[in-house]
């Protein structure tokens, strides 16, 4: 999953402001709360099949980093 | 998983027709800078994270019982009746432990005698209270029933509690059933219900029950307020509300995009958003009066069903579907065609 996916869950479906989510972003500072992990967690499972939970997105450095999670976990499956 | 269908409409009976609408707000407006100070946070936070900008607050002279009494009064006033067979109240908060407070409120509306009592479901409570209702209309035990969500949940909420203080505000709004033919418009559809109490945890006052009473002299003052564990609670109503409508709708021969209206407990905007974001169903579709109100608990579906059809947004002929979550845990999601020549009653 690239950056870019990430970032259009995270603000057209999580309803997070755009600006702030940077592929460098650390999750804190892109906005991202736990709220809008358990959103995305469900977004991901839902929409794409992949079960990855909150607790491991939250493991991600930065925004980008979440992107490269997701993806290993969607290979993984 | 266990979402049961009750299905009050096949061929056991008369269904459960809604006739009558009616809500009731405490006046008194509590805007976010408000309570802010306490719990260091900030309207932009809680209008971006939670989707609130006010909520009512029931004056102190003010409790449960009375806010039922007019919404009841105001829903009664709208189905242009003047009794019923029954009268079910759902709240979390009611007047005391002991007795029930639905007695009380059918005294005070002029309803001498009427069988009256309260069901506990958390914000799920009205929506379990409706289906207590086509029970009894198509059991024929009753043929018109008055079922009144109603709270003053600022009597459980510790104001310095960041997680819950911003979220929940007072109010009642209230529905008259009727007995009818079960395709007519208004007529509750099959309810989908279930309830996960290895979860009762996630949502809950530990102090004042059966449970503590042995150590009722060292309870510390917080554990008389509600407690809420958010992440879980988000995942757990994103997931079992989703499933239930998903389920309702089905029972009920629809299809999502069939689905002119959702009408969702108003826990959290961002709840809501992603519960109709996963059913497919588009932010026009999905009324909304948490800004406003914030979450009232077992008030909620019945106060937005109040609000959104008196401003014009539930018009006859639109397929609404119902879903509610909350403490118990408890889920309940039904669905009707809403009627022709209702008029909702806020004052």
């Amino acid at each position: 999953m690239t950056f870019e996916q990430v970032k259009e869950i995270l603000t057209d479906r999580c309803g997070l402001p755009s600006a702030p989510v940077t592929p460098d972003a650390p999750l804190a500072s892109a906005g991202v709360d736990s709220m809008a992990l358990v959103m995305l967690s469900l977004h991901l499972e839902d929409r794409f099949g992949v079960e990855i939970s909150e607790d491991q997105l939250s493991t991600a450095t930065c925004v980008d980093d979440m992107a490269k999670l997701i993806s290993r976990y969607a290979v993984s499956r | 998983m266990t979402d049961t269908p009750c299905a009050p409409d096949r061929g056991r009976g008369a269904a459960a027709v809604l006739t009558g609408l009616g809500a009731w707000l405490p006046p008194r407006r509590v805007p976010n800078s408000e309570l802010c100070n306490r719990i260091d946070s900030s309207d932009q936070w809680i209008r971006e994270r939670i989707g609130i900008a006010e909520r009512r607050f029931a004056e102190p002279h003010v409790a449960t019982g009375d806010m039922a009494v007019e919404a009841g009064a105001r829903a009664m006033a709208s189905a242009g009746i003047g009794a019923v067979d029954a009268l079910v109240l759902a709240s979390n908060t009611p007047d005391r432990p002991c007795p029930a407070t639905a007695p009380w409120v059918a005294h005070r509306l002029g309803l001498p005698a009427v069988a009256a009592f309260d069901v506990m479901a958390g914000c799920s409570g009205f929506v379990y209270a409706c289906t207590v209702a086509a029970g009894l209309i198509a059991s024929g035990t009753a043929r018109r029933v008055l079922v009144i969500g109603a709270e003053t949940m600022t009597a459980l909420v510790n104001p310095l509690d960041r997680a819950t203080a911003p979220i929940f505000g007072d109010g009642a709004g209230a529905a008259v059933l009727e007995a009818g033919a079960p395709h007519a418009e208004g007529a509750l559809g099959p309810v989908v219900w279930g309830s996960d109490g290895s979860l009762s945890d996630a949502i809950s006052v530990p102090a004042g029950g059966a449970r503590g009473r042995h150590r009722r002299n060292r309870t510390a003052p917080e554990e008389h307020f509600v407690h809420m564990s958010g992440n879980e609670v988000f995942r757990h109503a994103v997931r079992r509300m989703t499933a239930a409508a998903r389920h309702a709708a089905a029972e009920a021969g629809w299809v999502l995009g069939d689905v002119d209206r959702l009408i969702a407990h108003q826990a959290n905007q961002r709840i809501t958003a992603t519960v109709a974001d996963l059913l497919e169903i588009p932010a026009a579709r999905v009324p909304s009066n948490i800004e406003q109100v914030g979450n009232t608990a077992a008030a909620s579906v019945p106060l937005l069903l109040a609000h959104a059809a008196d401003q014009g947004e539930l018009k006859p002929g639109h397929r609404v579907l119902l879903v509610a979550f909350g403490s118990g845990l408890a889920w309940a999601a039904t669905t009707l065609v809403w009627p022709a020549g209702l008029s909702a009653r806020l004052s």
